[in-house]
């Protein structure tokens, strides 16, 4: 079913829209989760979650792109439960070894106030993003908005796992430089 | 909790990026597009040399008069014929440049003398892919230098001096964006030092796309291919500072 289709079926409260939205994106949103919960129990929750969320959400919202609206969802949902669930930061999986790595784009400690708002990171983030070439982007969104694996994205394309270490390596390297000229601290 | 803010800002980036990492297609080995890159690129030249080559007789290296009209007439007579026959009797002017396609000798020894990234052509140009041309050794080391072939192209340096001569050296390569084929002009470098001695060089090179056959000195086939030109100038680069 198209996604226009199921959205409407949203602003229509029919639950259909829920059971077409799990048989379109259920597996989606369930590898979003499972990337950062790693467990089956946890996901499952994350996901139904999700769809509780979209059904509150829809309307008034009415999404250009659904994957990533119910991406969106299903990623913040599974790191609140993630942070919830891991009083340390060091553990299992991707999410601990992603936060270690983005402490490398983190500009330095200057005496500039910290005055950006979290939208504001989020826009120069964006800007930052469209900067890149579309591979390199892909594969940083796959490490670090679907918490893939370097295994993961390096099958995906069809690249050695040293290479896409190297990529993620400049383009947080560039991503810290960006930040720093935008007078961004976070 | 900053890398955490990061984590979660890039929630909120773009949906159409998000979609987009979804859904690009998976790159596989296309040899049909290889071929057809160079028969498309062979088709080229030819036609270049048989537009370019029946005029590069005329004004060239005329002694005497006589010699001038005899050279005059033999140019006029090549134009008549077909194009691209007997092109070698036809004198190429030395000081002009061929194009893109030199490699090799010019670039053994000489790095510095290589035009520098800049001076490349930026129009897209074919990258010609030829499966026969492979590097037989992908990597050498040795005490100062590692130097990978391919997009994942690290360079170790045990002296911060050397990066500038292997930059210039790199600079001077045809290299071309993976996935546009336009020329790269730009190369950054990141340097940082991983223990008390050696230093980390990460070239920033664009994604390449290089030759797939042939063997990496640890054994494994190598997953990606070169031009021919690149190739070449690997080797040269590769034989000046990695000597056998």
């Amino acid at each position: 079913m198209e996604d226009s289709r199921i959205i409407d079926l949203y602003w229509a409260r029919d639950e259909q829209a829920l059971k077409q939205t799990d048989i379109k994106y259920g597996g989606y949103c369930r590898s979003i989760a499972n990337n950062i919960l790693h467990c089956a129990e946890d996901t499952e929750e994350c996901v139904w979650d999700t769809w509780l969320h979209a059904w509150n959400a829809m309307p008034p919202q009415r999404p250009s792109i659904l994957s990533a609206f119910l991406g969106r969802i299903t990623r913040n949902l599974s790191y609140d439960r993630y942070k919830a669930a891991h009083a340390e930061k060091r553990g299992g999986g991707s999410v601990p070894l992603a936060l270690d790595e983005l402490g490398q784009c983190v500009p330095a400690a200057s005496d500039a106030y910290r005055a950006v708002e979290d939208k504001e990171l989020s826009a120069a983030i964006d800007r930052f993003l469209r900067t890149l070439p579309a591979r390199e982007c892909n594969i940083f969104l796959r490490r670090y908005w679907y918490v893939d694996g370097v295994t993961e994205i390096a099958a995906r394309y069809n690249m050695k796992e040293n290479t896409v270490k190297s990529v993620l390596y400049r383009t947080r390297e560039r991503l810290r430089v960006f930040l720093e000229k935008e007078g961004i601290c976070v | 909790m900053s890398a955490e803010r990061i984590f979660r800002a890039i929630a909120d980036v773009g949906d159409d990026l998000v979609a987009r990492a979804e859904n690009e297609a998976k790159p596989h080995s296309s040899a049909w597009l290889r071929w057809g890159a160079l028969a498309a690129s062979c088709a080229l030249v030819i036609g270049i040399a048989a537009i370019a080559l029946p005029h590069m007789g005329l004004g060239s290296k005329m002694e005497s008069a006589a010699d001038t009209a005899a050279q005059y007439e033999m140019s006029k007579a090549a134009v008549t014929e077909e194009a691209c026959e007997e092109p070698a009797e036809i004198e190429m002017p030395a000081e002009e440049p061929a194009p893109e396609l030199q490699i090799g000798p010019a670039m053994a020894g000489t790095p510095a003398d290589e035009p520098a990234a800049g001076d490349l052509k930026t129009e897209e140009q074919p990258c010609v892919a030829e499966d026969a041309a492979v590097l037989p050794l992908l990597e050498r080391e040795c005490a100062k230098i590692v130097l990978r072939c391919g997009s994942d192209a690290s360079v170790t340096v045990t002296e911060e001096a050397e990066v500038d001569e292997i930059m210039q050296a790199l600079r001077a390569l045809p290299l071309v964006h993976e996935d546009t084929d336009v020329r790269a002009e730009a190369l950054q470098l990141y340097l940082y030092e991983a223990d008390t001695e050696v230093y980390y060089a990460f070239v920033e090179l664009p994604l390449l796309r290089v030759a797939e056959a042939g063997q990496s000195q640890s054994g494994e086939p190598a997953q990606d291919y070169c031009s021919a030109e690149a190739n070449a100038l690997y080797e040269a680069l590769l034989g000046q500072y990695f000597p056998e």
